[in-house]
């Protein structure tokens, strides 16, 4: 495939580069989605997925609460030379020893996943695809008596061979 | 006469939507979404949002905007 770069002519002044995330991330579990976002047929831009993901029946996407200043996510490199793909991994702090926050640390620690990255200006982030599923780790600790407080410190990883971003609904109502 | 008791209708029956249908979600009074940085409760949008939703039918793939004649009066 032909390459054509676009030129980078940098900020005009309006845009919001506010570093971390936003308070809000987004995920599903692999076996409970039915098909898989995708860019647009003819794409201005194949990474930007401009078709929604649809879930099975009675399945939906899941809401995350993050801790102000705790959500970060970074695209680390991977591979060799002519075999660079990207390491995502996304971190981020769940207060408090809930029952809701237990179950899920302990169930999700064998799953598969969708993780959908909410920035500071509302744009989405997917990790994740039919392809390469998301491993998350819910790592509980009660810091000390000074400290920030009890909670989950959840880990998201996932092997990726591209960056994408999600342009399409988060559907957070089940499916018929 | 004697006074009729309101009917209450269940917590999952959506409200009627003259102006639109869904599709592809299960139907009740709070059907929530994510969108270009906002939340949206399909069950229960206003003209504006309508509009502005219906413009991408691909992204947001489960409104199916009413014609003139489909709408009641």
């Amino acid at each position: 495939m032909a390459l054509d770069y676009p030129d980078l002519v940098g900020p005009d002044g309006t845009e919001v580069n506010m570093g971390g995330t936003s308070q809000t991330c987004y995920f599903a579990r692999v076996d409970e989605i039915n098909t898989y976002s995708a860019p647009a047929a003819a794409p201005a831009n194949q990474y930007v997925m401009t078709t929604a993901f649809a879930m099975k029946t009675g399945k939906k996407f899941h809401k995350g609460y993050i801790t102000q200043d705790t959500g970060e996510l970074e695209f680390g490199d991977n591979g060799e030379i002519d075999g660079k793909s990207y390491k995502a991994i996304f971190k981020f702090f769940y207060p408090g020893f809930g029952d809701d926050a237990l179950q899920l640390a302990n169930d999700i620690k064998n799953d598969k996943l969708i993780f959908i990255v909410e920035l500071p200006d509302g744009k989405l982030i997917q990790l994740g695809s039919a392809r390469f599923f998301c491993s998350v780790k819910g790592n509980f600790k009660t810091t000390t008596t000074s400290g920030r407080g009890r909670g989950f410190e959840f880990e998201v990883q996932c092997f990726v061979p591209y960056i994408y971003r999600y342009a399409a609904a988060v559907p957070l109502t089940a499916a018929p | 006469m004697k006074s009729q008791k309101p009917v209450e209708l269940p917590a999952s029956m959506p409200v009627a939507q003259p102006d639109y249908q869904l599709t592809g979600l299960q139907l009740s009074d709070y059907m929530p979404i994510v969108f270009d940085g906002r939340e949206y409760n399909l069950a229960k949008l206003t003209p504006a949002e309508l509009d502005y939703l219906s413009q991408y039918p691909n992204q947001v793939p489960y409104i199916q905007k009413k014609d003139a004649s489909q709408t009641s009066v």
